[in-house]
């Protein structure tokens, strides 16, 4: 079979185009049929129709060899039959998915025609809507802001798990992240070339390097308290800005699943990652119910479907997950199971007066006792609590009409300490269960614990404030900065 | 009212429902469909306008419009 040209992930991710064997499309299980004459194959100039062509076969092919072995036996399109692919149906910044077909787009931008089919992280992604949907058809009509979503953030892992089974990819990601896989890389970027046409006609419309970036920080809301509509450095509940918060967690978790395999990440462990990871995925999407807080069940999904196999990626899914918030520390732990608090014998005087004793008149602020078994402790945390009487009625706005009213000190520090849990900043020492810790083995910790009577004090050891706290600026510590 | 001050009287919010929930988000999905020109009614070939996702294909009872999923964009 004669050579072909492919783009790597996307035409504009800097890397050249490669040659492989014409790919054969008809293979089962999710055959697929470009529509119209199919040219002689052999490398042409780019540019051209015919090498368009062939671009969008080795996007469809990589996807397949992907996708195909994984599934389930017997599991095929939602129609049926090979899927038609529509090169260039019309004229938009668009590409989609509609069970009949996967359809793509051209537009002249800025005096240059952008075509959609052109980029494999769009190909893959929309081969994706249809993976998931041969999986889970009732998706297709959930009328659930977070299940469409969820189809778009599958999408976006498609094309990131795709792109992954490219040696080049790989090797260039490693190469760009310094081993570390979850920072902002041409893996992360998806659609630059469709991102940047966007952007030129709605520039609040793409990510500034790319249509949506897989490394970022967004934390889930809950969608019927976002804006409809969101430029894209902002959540809205529109299903691929919200989709952002699933992908970024997904990313982080696959990332952290390399590691898991080697550390630090290899080129070749974080192949292996993704194939665990699309099992996993599948597996996830098999079991979870179809409930408006979707999110949360898939992650769930995931850790269940992990522990399945052994648990190998548990501490590294739900850091991940607990991070973006979509699923509560106390989820987290609760999957693994959950011991409730006990007594606080062996208590301080600080710690009495927490469980109903009077406030410390000192300049050191009281500690509230919480219950901490869904942190994995097996005795009550006190933590200092910010309960000195408020001076002024300040109040932080809200998406919503409706400002946010303060909290009561215990609910603050409750709310301190699951922010320290999602971030993963507790160093926990030796101390609980350390099967239902929340470990994020590979954030630097700003608090610790120790062990007073039969619980807990937190207290901070250093403040970060750098590229994901990685970078010390200043110093509360007491006992570990030099 | 602060969080001191309603657990000073008492007062609790009324849980919504599942039911309640499950309209909430549905009518929230349609709602932002609707805001965003994701939904629209069919021309007379069955086609949606460029950037919809979903038809129109009716109004429930309520006055919500009922949609109907033809594509992922």
């Amino acid at each position: 079979m004669a050579n072909i040209y492919i783009w790597q992930d996307d035409p504009e991710s800097g890397q050249p185009q490669l040659q492989i064997p014409a790919p054969d499309l008809n293979v089962a299980p999710l055959a697929t049929k470009i529509t119209g004459p199919q040219p002689e194959a052999k490398l042409y100039d780019k540019g051209s129709d015919e090498f368009r062509y062939w671009v969008v076969a080795g996007s469809l092919s990589r996807a397949q060899q992907f996708w195909g072995p994984l599934l389930p036996a017997g599991i095929t399109w939602h129609q049926g039959s090979a899927l038609d692919v529509i090169r260039d149906r019309d004229v938009d910044l668009n590409a989609y998915y509609d069970r009949a077909s996967l359809s793509f787009f051209h537009e002249d931008v800025g005096g240059q025609t952008f075509f959609s089919c052109e980029s494999p992280d769009v190909v893959c992604h929309e081969f994706g809507h249809g993976v998931l949907d041969a999986i889970r058809p009732e998706l297709f009509d959930a009328a659930s802001i977070e299940s469409s979503a969820f189809h778009e953030s599958f999408a976006d892992m498609s094309a990131i798990l795709t792109a992954i089974q490219l040696d080049e990819v790989r090797n260039e990601v490693m190469q760009e992240t310094g081993n570390r896989p979850e920072r902002n890389s041409r893996l992360s970027r998806l659609a630059e070339q469709l991102g940047r046409a966007i952007r030129q006609v709605s520039p609040g419309s793409a990510e500034t390097d790319c249509l949506r970036n897989a490394a970022n920080s967004f934390f889930y809301q809950e969608p019927d308290t976002l804006p409809s509509m969101a430029p894209a450095s902002m959540l809205s509940s529109e299903p691929h800005s919200l989709s952002r918060v699933f992908t970024g967690a997904f990313f982080e978790a696959l990332a952290g699943m390399s590691r898991t395999l080697s550390d630090p990440p290899t080129e070749a462990a974080l192949k292996s990652a993704s194939v665990e990871m699309a099992k996993l995925l599948l597996g996830a999407v098999k079991i979870a119910p179809v409930v408006p807080e979707y999110f949360s069940q898939v992650a769930a999904g995931l850790i269940e479907a992990d522990s399945n196999g052994g648990g190998k990626y548990a501490t590294v899914l739900k850091s991940a997950f607990v991070r973006h918030g979509i699923l509560s520390p106390s989820t987290a732990t609760s999957m693994v199971s959950l011991q409730a608090a006990t007594s606080v014998s062996g208590a301080t005087p600080a710690m009495r007066m927490a469980t109903g004793g009077t406030a410390p008149t000192s300049g050191q602020l009281p500690l509230q006792a919480i219950t901490a078994a869904q942190y994995g402790l097996d005795g009550p945390l006190f933590v200092h609590a910010p309960s000195q009487p408020r001076r002024l009625a300040a109040h932080a706005a809200s998406f919503t009409s409706a400002v946010v009213m303060p909290q009561s000190s215990e609910m603050a520090a409750r709310s301190f300490v699951e922010h320290l849990m999602r971030l993963g900043r507790v160093d926990y020492g030796a101390h609980g269960d350390p099967n239902l810790h929340i470990l994020h083995p590979h954030r630097h910790k700003t608090h610790f614990l120790e062990r007073v009577g039969n619980g807990y004090v937190l207290s901070r050891k250093v403040f970060y404030c750098g590229l994901s706290g990685d970078y010390p600026c200043g110093t509360g510590d007491r006992r570990l900065m030099p | 009212m602060t969080d001191d001050e309603k657990e000073n009287t008492g007062g609790t919010a009324a849980p919504d429902s599942k039911a309640d929930k499950l309209r909430k988000a549905e009518e929230a999905f349609v709602r932002g469909l609707v805001e965003r020109g994701q939904a629209a009614k069919a021309d007379e070939n069955g086609n949606l306008p460029p950037g919809a996702t979903h038809e129109i294909v009716g109004v429930s009872e309520s006055g919500v419009p009922i949609v109907v999923r033809r594509r992922f964009a």
